[in-house]
Parts: C-alpha cells; structure tokens; sequence
C-alpha cells in the first residue's frame, strides 16, 4: 500500500483520520470536530447571540480545506468524478430529479439543525468524544446511530427495494 | 500562519476520511444494513488512535505548538443531546454522509452535496436563531 492507493484499508483510513485529530490537539489545542465548522461559516453573515461565539473560529479555513482533500484524493487516482450519481439512491430516484434533491436538502436540514443541536457530530462526538471518555458523546454516538440505522431499513423498505 | 495551519488540517482531514470511503454513499447504506463492515473498522481503528496517543500526550504533558499546555474536554450534559443526536440520525440516513464528509465529497466532484450542504448551513442558521431565542448555553467544546 502507498498512500495513492485508493481507497486504504480500514485500519490506515482510521490511523489517518485519528492522526489528524491528534495533530488538531497539537497545533489548535482543540478536539476536533467538524459540525460546528458549519457555525464558524454561518458567523461570518448571521449575527445573533449564539453566533457571537463562533466569530473567529480556527474552523473557517478547516472547512474549506475539506474539499480540497476531497480533490486531492480524488486526484491521486487519476480520476474526478465530477457528477449527480451518489450511489444506490440512483437507481431509486432519478439522479437529478427533484425528488432527490429534495431528499439530501431535507437531509441536510436534519444534519445541521440536530449536530447543533446536539453538539457535535460523528468526529467531535464519535470519534474525539469517545476517545475522551465522554459520556454524552457516548449517549449522542448512539442515539444518532441507532437512528440512521432504523432510518435506512424504513427508507430503504418503503422505496421498495435493499439496493 | 494560523490560518494556514487551520487549513492543512482541513486538507488533510478531507482526504483521509476520502480515502477511508467514508465520504461513499454506498459504503455508508451499506454499514448501516450490516453489509459492509468496512467503516466500523475506521472508526475503531480511529477511536483506539486517538485514545492512544491522547494517553501518551497526557503522560508526557506535552504542550501545543504555543507552548500551552494541552487541554482535554469533554462535552457536557445538554438539553438537545439526544433530541439533536436522533435528528441527525435521520438526516444521516437520507444523505448518506455526515457534516465532514459533505464538504468532502463537494471536492471529490459529487455534485449532490450541493444540497445537502445548503440544507445543513440552513438548518445550522435555524439552531443559532433557536438556540438565541431560548436562551440556550453555548458550549465551546462543540464540534
């Protein structure tokens, strides 16, 4: 394995993603997450009280790092997809209908209101959360899995098939 | 040089949870229907990395770039812990991805992310109007 392998193995996919989390201690004296990157965004427009306290925050450039990774390991193996295709969901709604979009927005409402709302998200709740000893993050962590998994077999079910 | 350093660990964080597949749609349907285990792996492996090395930095008091020492918290109990955690649950489920990997995948070419990031930043703005309105402690641990 090189690192332009794609995709790694577990056990390297979650040394790197651990080790990213590691160097964030290091240099932001911070445990990472990515959730509240979404509010540290927002801060730069929205002014109210709650996001006074994101004014400034480290995650700004985090988040717009994010997809450059993204290009870049894409880029490492020769290829960038650059399309509507996500997958199985495909091949249950039409790849740009409006059904679909209406889905990941719907989808996405959820995401941010509920990560807010709970405070963190898969890497501050799942991942530094846990690795803390956090006891909320282990009550969040399993809250919001056990509801995407009940979430997948009913949406899954009632668009009629298991892809 | 603040900024630089903010942005490298973005760049970094992007391709590694990439790489990891966890910014893959099916990877993701997949580990919730049981067909795939491959992501409860990283996220193991993740955890016992970060478990790990937050033990050794303890032990050995290591200080941050700065030369402050490293601070370790943990997030509080909160009203929406479990209300919030349950709707992102179901947000989880429909996208197939997770704030991080939204972005993510936003640079991997995977156009739908459009509307799944313009749904997070609204429902991100909705929480901030919300939680002013009622007066809800904000906790700098969040992420």
């Amino acid at each position: 394995m090189n690192v332009l392998t794609f995709p790694w193995p577990f056990y390297a996919g979650g040394l790197g993603i651990g080790l990213v989390v590691l160097l964030t201690f290091y240099l932001k004296n911070r445990p990472l997450g990515a959730s509240g990157g979404f509010d540290a965004l927002c801060a730069l427009v929205v002014k109210n009280s709650y996001m006074d306290h994101f004014k400034d925050d480290w995650r700004v450039f985090f988040v717009v790092g994010l997809p450059i990774g993204g290009f870049i390991s894409m880029a490492s193996q020769g290829r960038w997809p650059f399309l509507w295709n996500m997958g199985y969901i495909d091949g249950l709604l039409a790849p740009t209908s409006l059904a679909k979009f209406a889905l990941f927005l719907i989808g996405g409402l959820f995401i941010g209101f509920g990560t807010r709302f709970a405070n963190g998200c898969t890497s501050g709740h799942a991942i530094t959360g846990i690795s803390l000893g956090g006891k909320n993050s282990i009550i969040a962590t399993v809250t919001f899995f056990a509801v995407a998994l009940v979430t997948t077999w009913i949406l899954y079910a009632v668009l009629g098939e298991f892809a | 040089m603040k900024h630089i350093t903010s942005l490298t660990i973005g760049i970094l964080f992007g391709i590694a949870l990439s790489k990891a597949l966890a910014t893959d749609y099916n990877t993701i349907i997949d580990m919730f229907l049981f067909r795939n285990f491959h992501l409860y792996g990283v996220i193991a492996t993740a955890i016992v990395t970060v478990s790990i090395g937050v033990y050794i930095f303890k032990k050995i008091l290591l200080k941050d770039v700065d030369g402050k020492l490293i601070e370790y918290p943990t997030k509080p109990a909160k009203k929406g812990l479990v209300i919030g955690s349950a709707l992102f649950g179901i947000g989880w489920a429909l996208t197939g991805t997770c704030p991080g990997t939204a972005f993510t995948q936003l640079g991997e070419g995977k156009l739908t992310a459009l509307f799944t990031l313009i749904g997070i930043l609204i429902g991100s703005v909705a929480h901030s109007y919300y939680a002013t309105k009622a007066n809800i402690p904000v906790d700098d641990t969040c992420g």
